[in-house]
């Protein structure tokens, strides 16, 4: 049993096969093409359908009713193929046809006739012959995942199937293994057949024609390789894109008009540690437009080879173009402007004198910050429910607590030898900045508590930057001793100075601690 | 194989010709013409004269009329204009120029 199509040949009607109409049509689109460039092409071709006409009205008797295929590929040696007709004038337009190429050839269309949104469940179905309502739970079950995006996507790039013909190929033929092997056995039937005809010359054509099937079903099985392969870098890409997608909606501070320094999505705000809010929000956008359109547009490009749709969109092209150069333009400009912000260092230092007797030990303390014991070294980042978090780079601890930003981190103890004979601490506050104000203004918001009690002298073990933007900031704490002092460790309770032990007394000697 | 293709050009240069030829006979609808270059093995397939009979047609050489058939749909009867009568006046003098000097030179045998 075969399904029959009837067409309208020159006013005549004809019943002819589904494959022979569309071997049939896709002669008529070939010869189409070659004349495409030509004012002559209707007329051409309507002159050749009327001959295909007329040569159909032969093959048909009372006992024969329908047009079969080998009497389309009779028709096809009769009029022969567009690049055997031989003329000159449009032997530029090298668009050789051949029959198989296009032969059993299935398109993926969009269906209008079943369609529920956009006929895209209905379309692949039709394309992998399968039942629709499997590919719209499919739909509905990859909704959570990236369901509605490739819905989208696929709607954008597959074209709808408008006519006959195009509905026609949407149906077509199975694409699988098991039709390339059927395909490629009447193949061969068909050469047998011919064989035994070949004085004719005519025939003779047509057996090339049949052997070029059989490298072409080879042909195809590769294809149909490669659009596999194709179909897993597309959905590695989707996947990408997915977790893309999914990271930056966490990262995107989408709370533009918030003056509030932090914002409500977590990641971000370790952003806000260096860089300023409005800076932040350019950046990640521009992040957010360049990556995804490039992501974007691989993944279209990759479904347009896979469903065949060689169409080139200028509009949606350039509109990508202009994304992704947008997006760039903001990485760079963010970039720069945060940049400029390094720009100067300052260092601001200030002399704390200690008031002892000559011959008095100093007795140094060096208090441990509970916020130091508390976390963990090791990790990098944690969070909690409230949203409150900590996380470590270099030598800094960043924390975040009820929306508010301290940075912490350990200062430089060092030991001098000093030029009088008086002992002395000297704070030295460093820091960068757009300028020498900003630079200055960094330095002394670095937070650091010490304290000389006669001959005590305590420092903690952390400096700390309260709601201010990590710009470099260092902090230096140096103990100047008179030559042939003492200095007692009476607590040593961080790593600030690995080398002192706890309750020894080091003197200075040539500017060395012993 | 060369020759093949020697021949095959030289039937397209003709092809023009002769079917203005076939037309200064009487007029012919396409499958008359073709019937004939085919008995002549001037062309090979059909394809090949239809675009030459539309373009003939479009230059002004030839002329059609639609007739009624008695078995099936009315036929697209060729005939030759006025100015394709000229035009195969001019072939076939080119042509017997041609005929003429090609034979001298072939004939000519070396001593």
């Amino acid at each position: 049993m075969k399904k029959t199509v009837s067409i309208n040949l020159n006013g005549q009607v004809f019943i002819i096969d589904e494959d022979a109409f569309n071997e049939l049509n896709t002669y008529l689109d070939s010869i189409a093409n070659r004349f495409a460039n030509t004012d002559e092409s209707a007329e051409i071709i309507s002159d050749i359908e009327a001959r295909i006409a007329e040569l159909f009205l032969e093959y048909i008797s009372a006992s024969k009713q329908s047009i079969t295929i080998v009497d389309v590929f009779k028709v096809i040696g009769i009029l022969g193929k567009p690049n055997e007709f031989g003329d000159e004038s449009h032997e530029q337009n090298k668009q050789s046809y051949n029959t198989h190429d296009e032969y059993n050839k299935k398109r993926l269309y969009r269906d209008p006739d079943n369609r529920i949104i956009g006929g895209v469940a209905a379309g692949i179905a039709a394309w992998m012959n399968i039942d629709p309502v499997i590919m719209r739970v499919l739909f509905v079950v990859s909704f959570f995942v990236f369901g509605p995006l490739l819905y989208f996507i696929l709607w954008i790039i597959i074209p709808l199937a408008r006519t006959p013909s195009q509905r026609l190929e949407m149906r077509g033929e199975e694409v699988n293994l098991n039709n390339i092997e059927r395909i490629i056995r009447e193949e061969f039937q068909q050469v047998k057949d011919s064989l035994k005809n070949l004085k004719k010359k005519e025939n003779r054509r047509k057996i090339e024609h049949e052997f070029s099937s059989i490298f072409n079903g080879i042909a195809r099985v590769f294809h149909l390789f490669g659009k596999i392969i194709l179909g897993f870098f597309v959905a590695i890409f989707m996947f990408v894109f997915m977790i893309f997608i999914g990271v930056m909606t966490h990262i995107i501070p989408f709370d533009f008009f918030t003056t509030h320094c932090i914002t409500t999505a977590p990641i971000s705000n370790i952003f806000h540690v260096f860089i300023s809010q409005s800076s932040s929000i350019l950046l990640f956008w521009g992040i957010f437009l360049f990556i995804g359109t490039i992501l974007l547009s691989i993944i279209i490009n990759l479904l347009k080879i896979i469903t065949g749709n060689y169409r080139r969109w200028w509009l949606i092209n350039s509109i990508f173009t202009a994304i992704t150069l947008i997006g760039l333009a903001l990485i760079i400009y963010s970039t720069v402007k945060e940049a400029t912000h390094f720009n100067i260092s300052t260092e601001i230092k200030s002399r704390n004198d200690i008031v002892i007797q000559k011959n008095d030990t100093l007795k140094l303390v060096i208090s441990n910050d509970q916020r130091e014991s508390t976390q963990n070294q090791n990790t990098l980042y944690s969070i909690n429910d409230n949203g409150d978090f900590s996380f470590s780079f270099s030598s800094n601890k960043c924390h975040f607590k009820k929306g508010n930003l301290s940075i912490y981190s350990n200062p430089e103890l060092g030991f001098e030898q000093s030029k009088s004979d008086s002992s002395y601490i000297v704070i030295s506050r460093r820091a960068n900045g757009n300028n020498i104000t900003e630079a200055t203004d960094n330095c002394n918001k670095i937070n650091y508590s010490f304290s000389i009690n006669k001959s005590n002298i305590k420092l903690a073990s952390h400096y700390s930057l309260i709601n201010t933007k990590w710009r470099n900031q260092k902090l230096y704490a140096t103990i100047f001793i008179p030559n042939g002092s003492s200095i007692m460790i009476e607590r040593n309770g961080s790593t600030l100075a690995n080398n002192l032990k706890e309750g020894q007394t080091y003197t200075m000697k040539n500017g060395k601690l012993e | 194989m060369l020759a093949e293709n020697a021949q095959s050009q030289m039937r397209k240069g003709v092809l023009e010709f002769c079917i203005l030829s076939l037309l200064s006979n009487g007029d012919m609808y396409a499958s008359d013409i073709i019937q004939e270059l085919k008995k002549a093995q001037l062309i090979v397939v059909e394809g090949t004269l239809y675009p030459l009979l539309t373009r003939q047609k479009n230059a002004g050489l030839l002329c059609y009329r639609w007739e009624e058939s008695t078995q099936g749909p009315p036929r697209k009867y060729y005939s030759l204009t006025s100015e394709g009568k000229l035009y195969l006046n001019s072939l076939r003098i080119a042509w017997n120029e041609i005929v003429i000097t090609v034979e001298q030179i072939t004939k000519i045998k070396p001593q």
